[in-house]
């Protein structure tokens, strides 16, 4: 349970210094603060562009001495054992230097060791990345807290707070779509039941409250209360580019989270780059294009970098030139590549640090 | 971090508001390389049974007598075989769903396809408006598909199809999910084809003994037209050779050759 503290509702970014601190290069990080709103009866993509507060637990930032396959290690670390590895409260690794700078990983089971972090990336060989090791000069990273549905939405247990609207019957419960890979997975709050489900479970099913929401990817939520449902959000905005994994087989979607604290665009986020996007497909047939996907609020437009004429463009659209079309803050989109990659670069994409 | 309710001041202030295996089929091995590369394994929950070989007959598909009820497919008679846990001629294969009105199996109600599959005896075929969602699925199941190797989809393309790729999504029983994908090039027009994948990909936190659900379909948000129809899917053990084990039986075979010709 993180209760945010809502200090200022000029600009998103703005406010205060947080004190992050890395372990070499004492720096600050801004705060942001988001509200989005859905209508009710209405559907809207979202995410959180920030990171939650660095977590009171020790270790936190350091350096990597040891890599391994599905593991990380600082052997000074001294971190207390499974205290970063529960469901219940999910944590993240990002990298803050070297080449694979603003790379995230979810920690995962077996539980943390002293000096071990066990993490998934996806099916990730994390050797390949040949990420820098030793106490002086091995890959710099920070311990980012994570959220489930039951630490973000709330939960009507005694002392918490339910944010959306639950209901026994999923229908009439807002609902939250999270993307699955080719299809999506719908939850609600059961009240019935007081606890998280999905929309196919049964009673019998688990309990859904530890259901992670990754901080990389979008999210999905259809109001279904009589009034607007109003989210706020409070957090540090990223010091380092978001470089997300993302899925590289033929066609395949992914939902990302772009951690854009402000408002940015298409030509802004270019994502055509080679410095953002390894072989971003680029061509004047948006069949032959990779695509991005934007939630209108009633339906995806679909955007190609048209190569010929230098520019982004929407699919079907007689308007040529959506450069500027705006991505909200905080809004996640899809993209979709045409071709399946082969490296481990190939699985990311550099989105740009914000405020730059 | 926890949205909080917003005073009704800031609420004006806010910025950001996010608008916001038949006899007939031809059998194609995959030519795609697996989607990730992974370590061994590992069960994510308490493992569930594996799944028993219940004695019931295999689903016969002899590929000469049409079956009247099916407009779409050249389909044979389906047999009477009424449950997806049936296993054919060999054990090691096991047949997800054959695509029977009694399969478990149904249009997914938040898809494009709700009103455009049309149920045959032993296939599906959607049309109409369908687009290029995942649209049909199964859910509440206990399956254990950690031993098998292969994955069979038995699948034809119809007029208008635009879908590139056929995707199919497993969840696990604590809703991680794991994809396979399939160009569906792969898949004849207007004819039945059998196309083998290589399970190589469970990822290290998907529990592949733990398979509650799986749904099948484009893959996409539903922008473009699916038209495909669907008689089976099945896992299976047999092992579909490496590239490089292709490479070194043609390379035996022309050492053979060349000692054979030395000789005469």
């Amino acid at each position: 349970m993180r209760p945010p503290l809502i200090l200022s509702a000029s600009l998103l970014l703005a406010l205060a210094a947080s004190p992050a601190t890395h372990a070499q290069t004492a720096t600050s990080r801004p705060v942001g603060y988001l509200v989005q709103t859905i209508p009710s009866g209405q559907t809207r993509s979202f995410s959180i562009p920030f990171d939650a507060d660095l977590s009171s637990l020790p270790g936190t930032v350091g350096r990597l001495t040891a890599v391994g396959a599905t593991y990380v290690e600082n052997s000074a670390a001294g971190w207390t054992p499974g205290a970063f590895s529960s469901s219940a409260t999910p944590y993240f690794v990002r990298l803050t230097s070297g080449v694979h700078t603003g790379r995230t990983f979810r920690i995962t089971s077996p539980a943390n060791t002293a000096t071990r972090l066990n993490l998934a990336d996806d099916g990730l060989d994390l050797t390949t990345l040949n990420l820098a090791v030793g106490t002086a000069t091995g890959t710099g990273y920070e311990i980012i807290p994570g959220d489930t549905l039951a630490t973000f939405f709330g939960t009507t247990a005694a002392g918490d707070s339910l944010v959306v609207q639950g209901a026994g019957d999923p229908l009439a419960a807002d609902l939250l779509q999270v993307w699955g890979g080719a299809a999506w997975l719908n939850f609600y709050y059961n009240t019935t039941w007081s606890r998280w489900a999905r929309d196919t479970d049964a009673i019998t099913d688990p309990s859904r409250n530890d259901f992670l929401l990754r901080s990389d990817r979008g999210l999905m939520l259809t109001r279904r209360g009589t009034t607007p449902l109003t989210l706020a959000v409070v957090g540090r905005v990223l010091a380092t580019p978001q470089r997300a994994v993302h899925t590289r087989s033929e066609n395949a979607l992914t939902f990302l989270a772009t951690m854009q604290a402000g408002d940015t665009t298409l030509g802004a986020l270019a994502l055509q780059n080679s410095d953002r996007t390894a072989g971003w497909r680029a061509s004047a047939d948006p069949a032959q294009a990779d695509i991005l996907l934007v939630w209108s609020g009633a339906t995806w437009f679909s955007f190609f970098y048209n190569n010929v004429a230098g520019h982004w463009q929407r699919v079907g659209d007689p308007t040529p030139d959506r450069d500027g079309f705006v991505i909200a803050a905080g809004t996640p989109v899809f993209v979709q590549r045409r071709t399946a990659g082969t490296s481990a670069d190939d699985k990311t994409i550099s989105f740009p640090t914000p405020g730059t | 971090m926890r949205p909080a309710p917003v005073p009704a001041a800031l609420r004006a202030l806010s910025l950001a508001l996010l608008v916001a295996t038949t006899a007939s089929a031809q059998l194609i091995p995959w030519t795609e390389p697996p989607t990730v590369v992974t370590p061994a394994p590992v069960a994510t929950s308490a493992p569930t049974p594996a799944l028993a070989a219940p004695a019931t007959k295999p689903k016969a598909k002899a590929a000469t007598t049409p079956d009247p009820t099916d407009t779409a497919l050249p389909l044979p008679p389906s047999s009477t075989d009424s449950s997806i846990w049936s296993v054919l001629s060999t054990p090691s294969v096991f047949v997800l769903t054959s695509f029977a009105a009694s399969d478990p199996g149904a249009v997914r109600a938040d898809s494009s396809w709700v009103g455009q599959v049309t149920q045959n005896t032993s296939s599906i075929t959607v049309a109409g408006t369908a687009a290029d969602d995942n649209g049909w699925g199964a859910t509440g199941l206990a399956l254990n598909a950690a031993t098998f190797t292969s994955l069979s989809i038995t699948a034809q393309r119809n007029v208008g199809n635009e879908t590139p790729t056929l995707f199919l999504q497993f969840e696990d029983r604590n809703s991680l999910t794991k994809v396979y994908s399939i160009n569906t090039s792969l898949f004849a027009f207007g004819t039945l084809t059998t196309v083998q994948i290589p399970l190589t990909g469970w990822t290290v936190d998907f529990g592949p003994s733990d398979i509650a659900a799986w749904n099948i379909g484009g893959g996409s948000v539903g922008t473009i037209p699916f038209r495909m129809s669907f008689d089976e899917i099945s896992f299976g053990t047999s092992a579909i050779p490496e590239p490089s084990t292709y490479a070194a039986l043609l390379g035996a075979l022309a050492l053979l050759g060349a000692t054979l010709r030395r000789r005469r």
